[in-house]
């Protein structure tokens, strides 16, 4: 390590701590507006401390458009869960059989697929995507939203990249040593895999968390709102009611922002092993 | 038992034509090297005996058993690639046993071929590590004790050595020599290095664009080139050519060069005086005395050892190779004899061997 000089450290870390809080200060913000009232955030919004904690905010929002906030928590939950393992399962497989078997035409199809939605632009796809959902009877329900956001197209580049890394040789000499198809992807590529697989997993927990659009969409009724939707759809309700949709909007991010804090080591690494690399 | 039969091997992709036909006998126990310049189809060739590609046309027996149609792992055979392609997960022993553990083999069994393969190649101390941990050589070891440890029919070899520096590439050539004298299995070698080939090898196949232009023995292949591809291929420094016209004399036969000098060589049967060839000289052979034609004195390269002089005649340029040290400078007049035994005669046209 070199060594600098204790003042030039100092320097250093009191500008990386400014930045820091210049960052978080909005969170800290939110907090505050959450559990201050409204009159008070109106009066003095630059406080730092609350003058007292109100926690009236939680009767506000215990139900928002007729649907319990535990509800909107679960869909969250869930639809993000399992659109998660979903998108990550689908799209690490075929991205691995494409690398294995890149002159099979089904295979270069569904490569051009994905390429294919990454080229339009979002909400040009879900008009199409709201009429196939209706078409097939899955507008309105959890299966429908889960299998539009387990649609995972730079999952699938990231997966390629990642697979087309691995020397050919090795999967050839695991093979050579008896390994058959389904032994060579369970003993020598997914262990291998593992960290990138863990960072696409976080990546997108993280993006299926912060979706509103395709869920507002799909939906027929607040019922299969997840918690973005209904902080975005909810502000006309609440509207004057600044503390709720500070509280709303806290409970939203807090979830997503604990995970990548207790993955964020683990994102770095994996990009560094080359999930995104080039 | 590990013999290898190649009978009319084809490999195409598309359209392009990489392997036209080899025939290609190896028997139990050989050593043999393929070796051509990077292109002309040496590793396919090997990859096809793996059967890590599909043969377009013609056979392939291993042990008296035509695979063409049967799936790597039922072919016996041992792989070791230019790039190790060891697992990066598993630790030495791991990566060693890998082929027994998925023959679902007693631990027992495993670790007594481990053991077996690491002492053989001195990796006793090395077998917890990952390959990340190791140096190079440390790997191409690893990679031939996986090899081993299959006690395959035939050792397929993928220019093992091409990423080692030059000191390592010496010893390891001998260590895999030595490996196989020990252990007696088929090996083929593919490599570019016709040095590599030479010292290692009892028969070299040397191929050019999907042919076998010649197979032998090194001594073979050395003094008896079939065409002037292998005698261009074969021997370092590169045997020199020379363009020529024969003609008898008293006391035999000879070679005019254009710039009018003449060069003793035995005249093959029914070679008709006036006709045009090509002459080839070893640099090796060749050397500075007081008769034969007067040269020009252009480099002088001391290596110890050896010297390696480069003259001029007429036009063209020719290496020597000296064993005796010389007190030579450019620019100076010597003479250049020769042993007409050593001089090869080529057909101007095909590149034959007269
Ligand atoms: N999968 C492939 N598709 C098309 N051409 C290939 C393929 N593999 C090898 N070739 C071609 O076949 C020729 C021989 O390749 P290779 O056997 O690797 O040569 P070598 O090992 O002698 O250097 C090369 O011209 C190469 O471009
Ligand atoms: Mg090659």
């Amino acid at each position: 390590m070199i060594h600098r000089p204790l003042w030039l450290r100092v320097i250093a870390y009191a500008i990386a701590i400014l930045v820091s809080l210049f960052y978080l200060y909005p969170y800290w913000w939110m907090l505050l507006g959450a559990f201050r009232p409204a009159e008070a955030v109106l009066t003095d919004p630059l406080r730092l401390w609350p003058e007292r904690l109100d926690f009236s905010v939680f009767r506000d929002i215990a139900t928002v458009g007729g649907v319990s906030i535990w509800r909107y928590l679960a869909n969250s939950v869930w639809i993000t869960g399992a659109s998660t393992i979903l998108s990550v399962g689908i799209t690490a497989l075929g991205a691995y059989a494409l690398t294995r078997r890149p002159d099979l035409l089904a295979f270069k199809a569904l490569r051009s697929g994905f390429l294919l939605t990454m080229m339009y632009p979002y909400m040009l796809l879900v008009i199409p995507v709201y009429i196939v959902m209706f078409k097939i009877g899955l507008l309105g329900t959890y299966a429908g939203i889960i299998l539009f956001l387990a649609l995972g197209p730079i999952q699938f580049f990231l997966f390629e990249q990642f697979f087309r890394s691995i020397p050919g040789e090795v999967i050839e000499a695991a093979i050579i040593d008896g390994a058959s198809e389904w032994q060579v992807l369970r003993l020598v590529v997914m262990p291998v895999a593992m960290p990138v697989v863990a960072t696409v997993t976080i990546i997108t927990f993280l993006l299926n968390w912060a979706q509103w659009f395709p869920i507002l969409v799909i939906s027929r009724s607040p019922d299969t709102y997840t918690l973005p939707v209904a902080l975005l759809n909810m502000t006309g309700e609440l509207g004057v009611n600044f503390q709720g949709i500070m509280a709303l909007a806290a409970i939203t991010t807090i979830p997503a922002t604990l995970v990548f804090l207790l993955a964020q080591r683990r994102v770095m690494q994996g990009m560094a092993d080359g999930a995104v690399k080039g | 038992m590990g013999a290898v039969t190649l009978t009319g091997a084809c490999k195409s992709y598309g359209a392009v034509e990489v392997l036209k036909g080899i025939d290609l006998e190896i028997a139990d126990g050989e050593f043999v090297a393929l070796v051509g310049a990077s292109g002309c189809g040496k590793s396919t060739l090997l990859r096809m005996i793996a059967g890590l590609e599909t043969v377009t046309a013609g056979d392939i027996h291993i042990a008296g058993k035509r695979v063409n149609d049967l799936p790597a792992k039922e072919r016996d055979i041992a792989m070791v690639f230019q790039n190790y392609a060891l697992y990066p997960h598993m630790t030495v022993a791991e990566n060693m046993a890998f082929s027994l553990r998925l023959k679902r083999a007693s631990k027992e069994e495993q670790r007594a071929a481990v053991e077996r393969a690491a002492q053989i190649l001195d990796l006793e101390a090395l077998l917890d590590r990952k390959p990340k941990e190791l140096s190079g050589g440390q790997r191409q070891r690893v990679a031939m004790g996986r090899a081993i440890v299959r006690d395959p029919q035939v050792f397929l070899f993928d220019e093992p050595l091409s990423n080692l520096d030059a000191k390592l590439r010496v010893h390891m050539r001998s260590e895999i020599k030595e490996l196989h004298q020990r252990l007696g299995t088929t090996t083929i070698y593919v490599t570019h290095d016709q040095i590599e080939a030479m010292t290692m090898a009892s028969r070299i196949v040397i191929m050019n664009g999907g042919i076998v232009e010649q197979a032998g023995t090194p001594f073979e292949v050395y003094d008896s080139p079939v065409n002037m591809f292998v005698a261009g291929f074969i021997g370092s420094p590169a045997m020199n050519f020379l363009e020529g016209v024969l003609e008898r004399s008293e006391t035999g036969g000879c070679v005019r060069l254009p710039s009018g000098e003449r060069i003793p060589a035995v005249l093959p049967e029914g070679a008709v005086p006036g006709r045009k060839v090509k002459v080839g000289l070893r640099p090796e052979h060749l050397t500075l005395g007081d008769e034969g034609p007067e040269v020009r004195i252009l480099v002088v390269e001391p290596t110890g050892s050896e010297t390696q002089v480069t003259v001029g005649v007429g036009h063209e340029k020719l290496t020597c190779l000296l064993r005796e040290r010389v007190a030579l400078e450019a620019n100076q007049r010597a003479r250049l004899s020769f042993d007409p035994a050593h001089v090869h005669l080529f057909d101007s046209e095909t590149g034959n061997h007269l």
